[in-house]
């Protein structure tokens, strides 16, 4: 009976420090968002966004407030954070995020939905189809969402 | 002074006579030498290449008009579709990583179905339970409802078979076979040089998207050969073959109580057949 108390104390305490470690994360976290608001930002290279249409986030997450929105083949100016290099590897933050520029908004994107050359988008090889669809601007929002939404997947082979 | 001013009129009509003749110069006789100079052959390529771009300007503005081949058609409406049911089918929410593209990526490995790209959609809805939309060869789109996995506590391994089932589905080409009629097969791939394109069809293939999902469904003999093709890629692995048969048990016991999800067997006939189906048949 004893051992199983012992058991369980380490159990609560273990969980305990784990929410802990977990809240000190999170606000690592924000304070990263916030040191990337103010630290002096570089532009280390210019990709193109490579959905129909996509959404700037405010926060490294794919429901994260939408800044601005933006079309197929739009150049985006990739921000490198002054003295965030651990936080920021190979140009990354969370390994899969990029922290970029779009005209006067800074934010991020999806790694997946960058390409570093242009690429042949739909609408500009199909315009007059395109423009036959007569796509309102609700419809264009949700476009730039649902790439947010996708997840993708793929069998391999081994 | 009659002298100067004969003299004077004299030397200008021999001026004038002079020039006349050298503005009908006979460029035949130096033929040769402008041969020898490639002038000729210069102003061949010249006109030849701005006939080249003349063409290239022509077909591209021509390309403008353009609808897309099959291989970009359906993906792009599959996605359209989805964009202008967002509302309906509330894709756009918060949701955690339930790991489920790792298990259908692997469910297709185990079935020996390889480089199969999906992209998964979850739907905070019970209007679309499960389905897959046409999209390129060899990717396909899943939409799945997470209300209805909740309802029915499905596994992965489950839910892999559900998208399973549907990609079989798709496969033996019910879904498109359903939207395109001969109208929507003359209008992928053509060109509208010139003319207005025609509307009508693309609003009648999302109709025919929303017919399909929302409504009609798949009838008994495209559920049947779906159900067998299945069965016959469970038979290999027992214990996939009764989860098959469990989860069919939980379908059919879904759609006999739950009153949200009694629509479900219009558009997927019906669990309690494909179980009849697929049990082995007694012996009298």
């Amino acid at each position: 009976m004893e051992s199983l108390n012992k058991v369980l104390f380490i159990f609560v305490i273990s969980i305990r420090l784990f929410a802990i470690d977990s809240a000190v994360s999170d606000e690592d976290l924000q304070k990263t968002f916030r040191e990337f608001e103010t630290a002096k930002k570089t532009v280390e290279a210019v990709y193109y966004f490579r959905g129909s249409f996509g959404h700037l986030h405010q926060n490294p997450s794919r429901s994260s407030m939408t800044l601005t929105t933006i079309a197929c083949n739009h150049p985006v100016k990739i921000l490198k954070v002054a003295g965030a290099q651990k936080k920021q590897e190979n140009l990354l933050v969370n390994k899969e995020w990029y922290f970029v520029r779009v005209a006067n908004y800074d934010g991020y994107l999806h790694k997946d939905i960058l390409s570093e050359k242009r690429v042949e988008c739909f609408q500009d090889k199909y315009p007059r189809f395109f423009e036959s669809l007569n796509l309102e601007v609700n419809d264009l929002f949700y476009w730039g969402k649902i790439h947010d939404h996708f997840i993708t997947g793929r069998s391999k082979v081994k | 002074m009659k002298a100067i001013i004969l003299f004077s009129l004299l030397f200008s009509f021999g001026a004038q006579a002079n020039a006349e003749k050298d503005s009908l110069i006979d460029f035949s006789s130096i033929r040769d030498v402008l041969k020898k100079d490639h002038l000729e052959s210069e102003v061949a390529k010249k006109v030849e290449t701005a006939q080249k771009q003349k063409t290239l300007a022509r077909n591209s503005e021509k390309a403008k008009f353009n609808i897309p081949e099959a291989p970009e058609f359906w993906p792009f409406m599959s996605e359209l579709w989805l964009v202008k049911n967002a509302t309906l089918l509330k894709w756009d929410f918060q949701k955690p990583d339930y790991g489920l593209s790792e298990a259908i990526g692997e469910f297709f490995e185990r079935m020996g179905l390889f480089e199969k790209r999906f992209k998964l959609l979850l739907l905070n809805s019970p209007n679309i339970c499960h389905a897959i939309l046409p999209s390129m060869e060899n990717e396909f789109i899943i939409i799945l409802s997470v209300p209805f996995i909740r309802t029915l506590d499905l596994s992965k391994p489950e839910i892999a078979l559900l998208v399973f089932e549907d990609y079989i589905r798709l496969r033996q080409g019910h879904f498109i076979n359903f939207v395109k009629d001969s109208e929507v097969e003359g209008f992928i791939g053509k060109n509208f040089d010139g003319k207005a394109i025609p509307t009508s069809v693309t609003k009648k293939v999302l109709a025919k998207y929303d017919e399909l999902l929302y409504d009609k469904g798949f009838s008994f003999q495209q559920q049947f050969e779906v159900t067998n093709e299945v069965n016959q890629y469970l038979k290999n692995d027992l214990s996939l073959w009764n989860l098959y048969l469990k989860m069919l048990e939980k379908l059919d016991g879904l759609v006999k109580t739950n009153m949200l999800y009694q629509n479900y067997v219009k558009i997927y006939p019906s669990p309690e057949m494909q179980m009849g189906w697929i049990k082995p048949k007694k012996e009298l």
